[in-house]
């Protein structure tokens, strides 16, 4: 395995490196860096402001040695200057962050939600929620950035700050909304008719229950969900998790380590208050090792010899899950305090960040979110299509397989047929999508950026490209190709990890 | 028809599965072994549709057999006559689209009467079954430990180590060596043959009663072939199970079974003793697969007699006895409009599907009709 | 009959014995059609595609050839109800003006232009170009991917670094730096170019396939009796991937789409005063609250044809690839 990844490595790196020459070549050839200059009346002016620029970009020196120079100047970390005389270095640092927040931000939510919505897809297929995600696959993967992120800068920002103003719901949107919780219930049951039916009128009126005392309550203007919300969503996530590894059974003693880890949540959620009013990254980060650890000793103990695996796993899940909650519900009870401080208009249409913006942890973990929502979901659209369509592909075709059929055979109930026997096989080709995947992500990048008008990397590649630049654009390169080869080397690792075949050749 | 000697040496277990060696009427397990009356599993009037594109396809129409405690029963017919629906009925691995009607009673209880929940925990438990192809059975990404200790587990409350323990037994019982080595290896580190011996130790893993052997050594070597019959027969013992054997090679079934179900068009089409079916058939179509083989003691000039043509669609299956296009002693009255049930014949124990098994059980050599026929053709 | 003669007979028919095609080839083409039009969102997007063709080319004519459109897409005009669409679909019985398409079916501009027409003319380059990068990427990627799939060693080697090395470069980059440097030169040009820079998915695909046809038996045959590798590859191997070919054009035209109008609405791509519908809507973005339907109709018309390419696609796939309706004995 770590010779395969060795080999892998030295490859990625010499195939970077050509691809870094084919760049470069094009980069110094798409215009003319003296333009400008030329424009000035002829004279001593025009002449020394040339001599500058040349001297400045090497541009009498024939381009393999410009090339090596900047490779030189990159080994040992300078990036060089662009045609103004600025530097990279400065550029690159101020772009880079916003650019990979939302380029990783829409990966890795296109790839939990794609590869969920595809898995529950190829599981109910033809159902009437198969057809209409297929169909929804299609119509995202066919629409052009550009154009919905123009549409949901307008429409969804700006509508949904007036809203927010005033946040009842009329009750056509209660209904409306009800409506499609209720069909997508009704269409994960398994069952008759019947079965079916009374989902569906559980899910519609419990909606439109929940959705008008939202509303009556003007929960929207001041979320959050309260211990009592907390501590019911947890148990209930417990019994979930416990159904999903190793069957529903109340009394079992994986549902007892489940269990424990929600109410474990809960009673830390509680003292651990003066903690989470405005903690730091590293805390957080710390509280969920803390919590995974911990959960991962319930299992050990309660499940015994008997019940350990499904037990541990089901302990760490909920406990990861009310976790989860937890930090949802703080960053909602900050809401309205941001809110306020953005004079009543949360969601942004411009730029990656507030200027100079000063909150506790939460609320500027919200304004980041009201700043990246929009692109995001822009950018996901394309991506989500993609992961969803594949997944759903992969799936059907593995669950048509030899071995899917010895797993039932065995006796196995259908949901470890799934969970241990199909996905983990089904996903296997989807690690090499990712790969594919974020080299379009990082196109996309640069259309999203302009649409909402960021100052990064798409900012910068652009201006470099119109400016005939060759600095700017072999930054964005190194970034963007440089992820292209990460991800590609995280697959090809991810892949000999699930599949024995690769690891071992 | 060749009586000559008996490569199995009577010993109860094998048969080489290579057709040239001929079939074989001699000593067989039949003989030595016979079978015990207790019924464990029975198929009444089995039906199985699925709905298609292009029609409702019958791949299953009417099926009846029984199987006895510790018995070999063995089921023929070539691709698409039903015989590996049937058994995937019985399973319940049946794509949901299937619609499936009768009964399958296994020790008392109608299986299609089941609730799903009733019917997993016999499945692999009570009822275990050995598919085709052993290279794509078995799951590439886990190892060979886990996947047979997940059938003891999803059966049985035990902890791992105990299930890890039956399964390292198991690979011993079948023949593997240094299993407690290999049980921590992966599918692709096995031969063909190696593989099918780890999905009869999780097929026996539970002590079943059944076996359902689907075909299982089609996709292997000649040699090997011979060794996991072989094998399946001395583990058969070791846990007291039947066996339904299914197969379109005749050799196999003379070999190991103690009875044979032949099969065509989705029909049962004769039943009996392997010994009555192979020297005494009563339907036309078995002696005409028995005419069709080759054998080592034929004279050389004896050609071999194929039968002509190809089994009627399932889709709209015609009227009449299925086989009687192609069959040599079918006439134009009852063989044409009215499909025979099998009914008792002139042999204990037997049944046969057809309006004219008086024909044939007056000649010779029944095969004979269909050597006439060809020459006729020609 | 000389010796060349022979073996391509020979292979020929061991070729046919193999795959059992000779008289079933017919049947095949017709199964693979029937399977098609069974596929209710390709036969829809066969015919939204149809549609929008024929009336992108006939609308405002092609070159010489006029159409029956009487504006055109740059005369500029005096502005008619502040340059709203005119098209109307609302039937009279449900209290709407009923179907009539009007002096300008689709609005005008801010300065009186035609919307209908610079529409149809921006569709126009748009399919254009999209063709072209169809036929030049699915052509590149299937000589690599055949050549690369076919040899191994050397050849197969350095043809797929040089496509991990093509990958490594976000297309984005890519079809940005080479739109600009020869991309001006109008959208013939600009559509080679990006064909150039958007082959490497087909080439995959087409080298993977080959890779399992080359090991079949009827490859091993025609080897056997000393065809060329030029010949093997043009009459046994190429033959057998047709449909992974004809799949690679609809994703490759599909891509195209989105990738150009994305560089046009860049300001990369098409250059004035040539329009595609990637860059009417960058020229109208701002005009979204004022005039919306500047912004509504090439986007409808990027979505249509998008959509419809997908449909044909996966209808492509499933036909000639049925494995999901297999039923098996």
């Amino acid at each position: 395995m770590l010779a395969f990844i060795a080999r892998r490595l030295v490859v990625s790196v010499l195939v970077f490196l050509a691809a870094t020459v084919v760049v470069f070549l094009m980069a110094v050839n798409v215009g003319d860096p003296l333009a400008e200059a030329r424009q000035l009346p002829s004279g001593p002016a025009q002449e020394s402001a040339i001599a500058e620029i040349t001297e400045r970009m090497n541009l009498d020196e024939p381009v393999y040695i410009r090339y090596f120079l900047w490779l030189g100047g990159v080994l040992t970390g300078d990036l060089g200057v662009t045609a103004t005389g600025h530097s990279v270095n400065a550029m690159l640092e101020n772009a880079v962050g916003a650019t990979l927040q939302l380029v990783l931000g829409a990966t890795v939510l296109s790839i939990v939600i794609g590869i969920s919505i595809g898995v529950i897809s190829a599981l109910r297929q033809y159902s009437g929620l198969d057809l209409s995600v297929t169909f929804a696959a299609f119509l995202f993967y066919s629409l052009p950035v550009f154009w919905v992120g123009t549409l949901l800068k307008q429409f969804v920002a700006i509508d949904l700050n007036n809203w927010l103003a005033d946040p009842t719901l009329a009750l056509w949107v209660i209904g409306l909304v009800a409506l499609f919780v209720a069909l997508f219930c009704a269409s994960l049951v398994v069952g008759d008719r019947r079965t079916r039916l009374t989902t569906f009128a559980v899910g519609f009126l419990g909606m439109v229950a929940l959705l008008w005392a939202l509303s009556e309550t003007g929960w929207f203007a001041d979320p959050g969900l309260g211990v009592f919300v907390i501590a019911v969503t947890a148990i209930a996530g417990a019994v979930g998790f416990t159904t999903l590894f190793s069957g529903l059974d109340w009394n079992s003693p994986v549902m007892r380590a489940a269990m424990t880890a929600a109410v474990a949540g809960i009673v830390c959620a509680l003292v651990l208050d003066p903690v989470l009013a405005d903690p730091n990254l590293a805390t957080i980060g710390l509280l969920a090792l803390i919590t995974a650890a911990v959960c991962f000793a319930f299992g050990w103990v309660i499940g015994g010899e008997l019940y350990r695996r499904s037990a541990i796993q089901a302990a760490m899940w909920t406990g990861l899950f009310t976790g989860a909650l937890i930090f949802v519900d703080r960053m909602l009870q900050s809401f309205a305090s941001y809110s306020e401080m953005k004079g009543g208009r949360p969601v942004s249409t411009i730029g990656a960040g507030t200027p100079n913006f000063e909150g506790t942890f939460w609320q500027s973990g919200l304004d980041s979110v009201g700043h990246l929502a929009l692109p995001t979901l822009a950018l996901m659209l394309i991506s989500l299509a993609t992961y969803t369509r594949y997944t759903r592909a992969s799936m059907l075709e593995v669950m048509n397989q030899d071995y899917v059929r010895t797993a039932r055979a065995k006796g196995l109930p259908e949901r470890a047929v799934v969970t241990r026997h199909s996905l983990r096989n089904g996903l296997i080709p989807i690690t090499t999508l990712t790969a594919y995947d974020i080299g379009t992500v990082m196109g996309g990048a640069v259309v999203t950026e302009t649409v909402f008008g960021w100052r990064a990397m798409g900012r910068m590649l652009l201006d470099g490209i119109q400016n005939g630049d060759p600095g700017p654009i072999m930054a964005f390169f190194l970034v963007a190709g440089g992820a292209i080869v990460v991800f590609n080397m995280i697959a090809d690792i991810t892949y000999g990890f699930l599949d024995p075949r690769i690891r071992q050749a | 028809m060749s009586t000559n000697s008996d490569p199995f040496g009577g010993s109860g277990i094998g048969g080489t599965g290579d057709t040239s060696t001929g079939v074989h009427t001699g000593m067989t397990l039949a003989d030595l072994d016979p079978p015990l009356d207790d019924e464990i599993l029975r198929v009444e009037n089995l039906t199985v549709e699925f709905p298609t594109d292009d029609g409702v396809v019958k791949a299953v129409r009417g099926v009846d057999y029984t199987v006895r405690s510790g018995e070999v029963l063995g089921i023929v017919g070539e691709s698409g006559s039903g015989k590996s629906v049937s058994s995937m009925a019985i399973m319940g691995l049946l794509p949901r689209n299937a619609r499936v009607r009768g009964r399958i009673v296994y020790r008392g209880k109608d299986l299609l009467a089941m609730r799903e929940k009733e019917r997993r925990g016999l499945r692999g438990e009570k009822i275990a079954m050995i598919f085709q192809d052993p290279m794509t059975s078995l799951n590439p990404v886990q190892t060979i430990g886990d996947q047979l200790a997940e059938a003891v587990l999803s059966h049985h409350l035990v902890p791992r180590k105990r299930a890890f323990a039956r399964a390292r037994e198991m690979l011993d019982l079948v023949g593997i060596p240094r299993a407690a080595e290999r049980l921590r290896s992966y599918p692709h580190e096995f031969s063909g043959g190696m593989r099918q011996r780890v999905m009869i130790a999780m097929a026996i893993i539970n002590d079943p009663d059944v076996i359902i052997a689907d075909e299982p050594t089609t996709a292997l070597d000649v040699t090997v072939q011979a060794q996991i019959l072989e094998k399946l027969l001395e583990v058969k013992d070791a846990v007291n199970a039947a066996i339904v054997m299914i197969t379109h090679d005749l050799g196999v079934i003379a070999g190991m079974a103690h009875r044979v179900l032949v099969m065509y068009a989705g029909r049962p089409v004769e039943l009996g003793d392997v010994d009555v079916v192979f020297n005494q058939p009563r339907m036309p179509y078995m002696a005409g697969l028995l005419g069709s083989l080759p054998s080592l003691d034929a004279t050389r000039h004896e050609r071999l007699r194929p039968i002509e043509g190809t089994p009627p669609s399932l889709i709209n299956v015609p009227p009449g006895c299925p086989f009687s296009p192609r069959c040599p002693i079918a006439d134009d009255s009852a063989c044409l409009t009215v499909e025979p049930d099998p009914a008792p014949t002139d042999r204990n124990d037997h049944v046969a599907a057809c309006h004219h098994w008086g024909k044939l059980a007056q000649a010779d050599d029944p095969t004979a009709f269909f050597r006439q026929e060809s020459e006729r053709a020609r | 009959m000389s010796d060349v003669d022979t073996t391509r007979t020979r292979a020929q028919a061991a070729t046919d014995a193999a795959q059992g095609m000779g008289v079933e080839a017919r049947s095949q083409a017709q199964l693979v059609l029937r399977r098609f039009l069974r596929h209710k969102g390709a036969v829809a997007g066969l015919i939204g595609l149809g549609a929008i063709v024929v009336l992108a080319m006939s609308s405002i004519g092609f070159g010489p050839i006029p159409g029956w459109w009487p504006k055109d897409f740059a005369t500029t005009g005096t502005l008619v109800n502040e340059g709203r669409p005119t098209l109307s679909v609302w039937p009279s019985f449900l209290g709407g003006p009923g179907f009539q398409i009007g002096e300008h079916p689709f609005g005008q501009d801010n300065v009186g232009r035609d919307y209908f027409a610079l529409t149809m003319r921006g569709a126009q380059v748009s399919l254009i170009i999209a063709f072209i990068v169809g036929i030049v990427a699915t052509f590149v990627g299937t000589v690599i991917g055949a050549v690369a799939g076919y040899f191994r060693g050397k050849a197969e080697a350095s043809l797929m670094r040089l496509t991990d090395v093509v990958i490594t470069i976000p297309t984005l980059l890519f079809a940005g730096l080479v739109a600009v440097m020869w991309g001006q030169q109008g959208i013939v040009v600009l559509g080679l170019v990006l064909g150039l820079v958007t082959w490497t998915p087909t080439a995959r695909l087409i080298r993977g396939e080959v890779l399992s046809i080359r090991e079949k038996e009827f490859v091993t045959a025609a080897r056997s009796f000393g065809a060329s590798s030029v010949r093997i590859i043009t009459k046994h191997v190429l033959p057998n991937t047709v449909g992974i070919i004809i799949v690679s054009v609809t994703l490759a035209i599909a891509t195209a789409i989105i990738l150009e109008s994305a560089l046009s609405f860049l300001g990369l791509g098409v250059q004035p005063p040539d329009t595609s519908l990637g860059r009417i809507i960058s020229d109208y973005q701002n005009a979204l609250t004022v005039r919306p339907w500047l912004f509504y109709w090439p986007g409808l018309f990027i979505i249509g044809i998008v959509l419809s390419v997908n449909f044909i696609g996966d209808g492509l796939r499933d036909a000639f690839d049925p494995r999901q309706n297999r039923v098996r004995d």
